[in-house]
This record gives C-alpha cells, sequence and structure tokens, in this order.
C-alpha cells in the first residue's frame, strides 16, 4: 500500500510512523506532491468559473497558500504541542501537518471534478462560491481528523486541537485573502494573480461585512 | 579551515534542526514542576523571555526595524513585570491564606510559566508577522497582536493555577478555598499588570502613542 492510499485509508499508521520519525523524507515528498497536486486541481476547477489565465493563476494560489500556511503555523504547532504535553520533535510535527494538508488536498482532488460540473452546468457565482468553501470545510474535517488521531488520548487533547484550528483558520483564512481572487467576480472586466485594494481586517473584517450586509435592512427603492 | 570532502557527512551544526537537542531544550524549558535552584529558574525565565522577544519583533515588523527592536523589548517586559512585582505580592497572600508553597516553589511556577508563555509566543510570532503585515489597519493588526498576547498569558497562567492548584489538594476545604481566590485574583491581577505595559510599550497595539 503506498503512502497515499496509507494516508487515506489507515492515517493511524501514517501518524505512527510519524511518531518514530521513520522515513520522513519519503513521506515528505509524497505529501507535499499530493498538497500541490490537489490544491492545483482544485485551483483549476475554481478557476474555470473565468476560464483562461485564471485556471492557471487559481491552480498556482491555492497550494501555495497551503504550504505558506504550513510553513507560518509549524513553529506555533510545535510550541503549542509542547506546551500541552506533546513535545514531539519539530520533524514529526511538520510531518504530521504535512500528513493532515495532503489528507485534505485528496479530499480536494476529489471534489474537483464534481465542482467543474457545477461550473460548466452555469452555476451562478454565488453557489460556486458557497460550493468551493464546503468543499474545503470537508477537506478541513479530514484533516482535522488527523490531528486529532495524532493529539492521542492524553490530557489536553481537546485544548491543544481547539488552539491548532483556531490556528489554522485564522492563518490559513489570512493568506487565502491575500492571495485571493481565485474565483473572480463575474462583473470584474479583468482578473489580477492578486487584488491590492485598502479594505481593511482581512478576512474576518471581510465575513463581518458580508454578514451585517446580508443581515442589514435592505436598500430603499 | 575546515574542509567537507564527498562521502563524508557534513558537520552537524546543533540548533533548532538538530531534533533531539530542539526537543532537550523545550523539556528544558517548559520543565516538569522539579525542584532546582534559585539560578536555574532566572535561566528558564530568562529563556522564556528571550522567546517572548521573537513575537515582539515580529509585530513590530510592520513598522520597521526600529519598532522591532523596541517592541522585541516591549513584549517580555510585560512578562517580567508580572514575574518582578506581581510574584512577591502574590507570595505573601499565598503564605497568608496558608499554602505550603515555599519562595523557591513559587519562583519555579512563575518561571515555568513565564517560559511557556514565551515558547508560544516565539512560536506564534511568523503567525503574528504575516497577520499584522498583511492587514492594512492599525486596529486589525493590534487585534492580531492582543489576541497572540492573551493566548499566551493564559495558557502561562494556566499552567501556574494548574501546578498551585495541585500543591492545594491535601489542605483543608477552607484553605483550598482562601488559596483558589488568591490564585484567581493574581491571575487577573497579572493579566492587567501585563496589558498595561504591553499598551504602554508596544506601539502596535496602540497605546504609548
Amino acid at each position: 500500500m503506498n503512502t497515499l492510499e496509507q494516508l487515506l485509508r489507515h492515517p493511524e499508521q501514517v501518524i505512527a510512523r510519524c511518531r518514530q520519525g521513520r522515513e520522513l523524507e519519503s513521506f515528505g515528498r509524497a505529501a507535499l506532491g499530493a498538497i500541490v497536486a490537489g490544491g492545483a486541481a482544485f485551483g483549476a476547477a475554481v478557476g474555470a468559473f473565468r476560464g483562461g489565465r485564471q485556471i492557471l493563476f487559481a491552480a498556482t494560489k491555492i497550494p501555495l497558500a497551503t504550504v505558506v500556511t504550513l510553513g507560518v503555523c509549524a513553529p506555533a504547532l510545535y510550541a503549542l504541542g509542547s506546551v500541552f504535553g506533546r513535545r514531539w520533535p519539530l520533524r514529526t510535527v511538520v510531518a504530521i501537518a504535512l500528513g493532515a494538508a495532503a489528507r485534505s488536498a485528496l479530499v480536494l482532488l476529489a471534489l474537483a471534478p464534481v465542482l467543474w460540473l457545477a461550473i460548466d452546468l452555469g452555476t451562478p457565482y454565488p453557489l460556486v462560491k458557497l460550493l468551493a468553501t464546503l468543499a474545503y470545510a470537508l477537506g478541513g474535517l479530514s484533516a482535522l481528523s488527523v490531528a486529532v488521531r495524532a493529539l492521542g488520548d492524553e490530557p489536553g487533547r481537546r485544548g491543544c486541537a481547539t488552539a491548532f484550528v483556531a490556528l489554522f483558520l485564522l492563518v490559513g483564512g489570512q493568506t487565502g485573502w491575500v492571495l485571493r481572487p481565485y474565483l473572480g467576480r463575474p462583473e470584474d472586466p479583468t482578473v489580477p494573480f492578486i487584488v491590492r485594494t485598502a479594505e481593511d481586517g482581512g478576512l474576518p473584517a471581510a465575513l463581518w461585512r458580508s454578514t451585517a450586509a446580508l443581515l442589514g435592512p435592505p436598500a430603499g427603492p | 579551515m575546515h574542509v567537507t570532502t564527498i562521502g563524508t557527512p557534513a558537520p552537524t551544526v546543533p540548533g533548532w534542526s538538530s531534533d533531539g537537542l530542539e526537543l532537550a531544550r523545550a523539556a528544558r524549558l517548559l520543565g516538569k514542576g522539579e525542584r532546582t535552584s534559585w539560578a536555574a529558574e532566572a535561566r528558564r525565565c530568562g529563556g522564556g523571555l528571550a522567546l517572548s522577544a521573537i513575537y515582539g519583533a515580529a509585530l513590530g515588523a510592520r513598522h520597521g526595524t526600529a519598532a522591532m527592536l523596541l517592541q522585541a523589548l516591549g513584549v517580555p517586559l510585560g512578562l517580567l513585570s508580572v514575574a518582578l512585582l506581581a510574584a512577591p505580592a502574590f507570595y505573601i497572600l499565598l503564605a497568608h491564606v496558608g499554602h505550603p508553597i515555599d519562595g523557591l516553589g513559587l519562583g519555579g511556577a512563575v518561571a515555568r510559566a513565564t517560559a511557556t508563555s514565551g515558547l508560544v509566543l516565539a512560536g506564534l510570532a511568523p503567525a503574528a508577522a504575516l497577520l499584522t503585515m498583511s492587514t492594512e489597519g492599525t486596529a486589525s493588526a493590534a487585534l492580531y497582536g492582543v489576541a497572540g498576547l492573551a493566548a499566551a498569558g493564559g495558557l502561562g497562567l494556566g499552567r501556574l493555577r494548574r501546578e498551585l492548584r495541585e500543591q492545594l489538594d491535601a489542605a483543608q476545604p477552607g484553605q483550598r478555598r482562601a488559596g483558589g481566590l488568591v490564585i484567581f485574583a493574581f491571575g487577573c491581577f497579572a493579566a492587567l499588570l501585563a496589558a498595561r505595559v504591553w499598551w504602554l510599550v508596544v506601539p502596535t497595539l496602540g497605546g504609548g502613542q
């Protein structure tokens, strides 16, 4: 059974391998390959909404966002793990994080054709956004199951998992926000590689503004 | 001059990338509640403060080199103020309500709490740099900075509270209640004191301007 199949079917075996520090280099290469391939395929599907060079842009940016998030979060995962009694070497922490991200990327790879078909059938922009978000959430849940299993049954599991999730949501959300757009609004004549606007607050503020707009009073006639 | 020949493994440099050493450092820094000496606890506390400086520098990266240096001093100062100003008062109150801990025991617990906060802050530093530098508004940057400080401070205080509560297990119910109250009051005071110092000396948080 190859590494990626093992990651999907028996993540606990992969976790044991990471904790024992066995063949981490080959595992890391396989996991990174899955992150790039899965993210690129999903990104290409997302970019298909606009078509043209946006396919290439989104296919580049989604794996990039994942890798940057992992790189930024790794020291924090190591520190938080140590504080919550998981005194693993940094290599082990990085390997487990790569494994979790690879599992999530494989889920995205599986969902890429579904999203592409939805786009091809003419699904409107808001629904495509929602579908892409749902796919990401499913991938995130798959990654979370690896992280929770890796934390074991020792005390502090819930606190550590909560800290990991909060950190990934915040850093991943902001990284994704910095690298936007992925879909590109239909009303925009062109879509740049990266949007440079003076919108304040990053992803949390944007979510807040969207929520406020949805819940706010309807505009007058 | 050192020459590395083909086929000879390059000499390993001890440091962050060296797994055994890195793990041993983290374990030694955090400790397990063992009794050592004032000098050892001071080193542990210093290690935690040095690590927390990385977070300060990351927060200051938004405003340039001078701010990085200033905030690299400001963040440890908040933790140091708790260790130097609040801990002695805490000891007096704990002794007053009959808590069995002695000075070195409390010093060790405070040093381990400082090390915990420092390690978490150092770990969060790359995330803090990304979040504060990619956010346009100062209020959002301040919010991210505060979130990291609150998380690390909370984990440090949580560890201190756990260690002190464990020592109260064998005490009388009245002593346990009084000890618990003093520990809670210290937590509130330490959080306020650190927040005040950070507000004054960490410009990213909006104060001191």
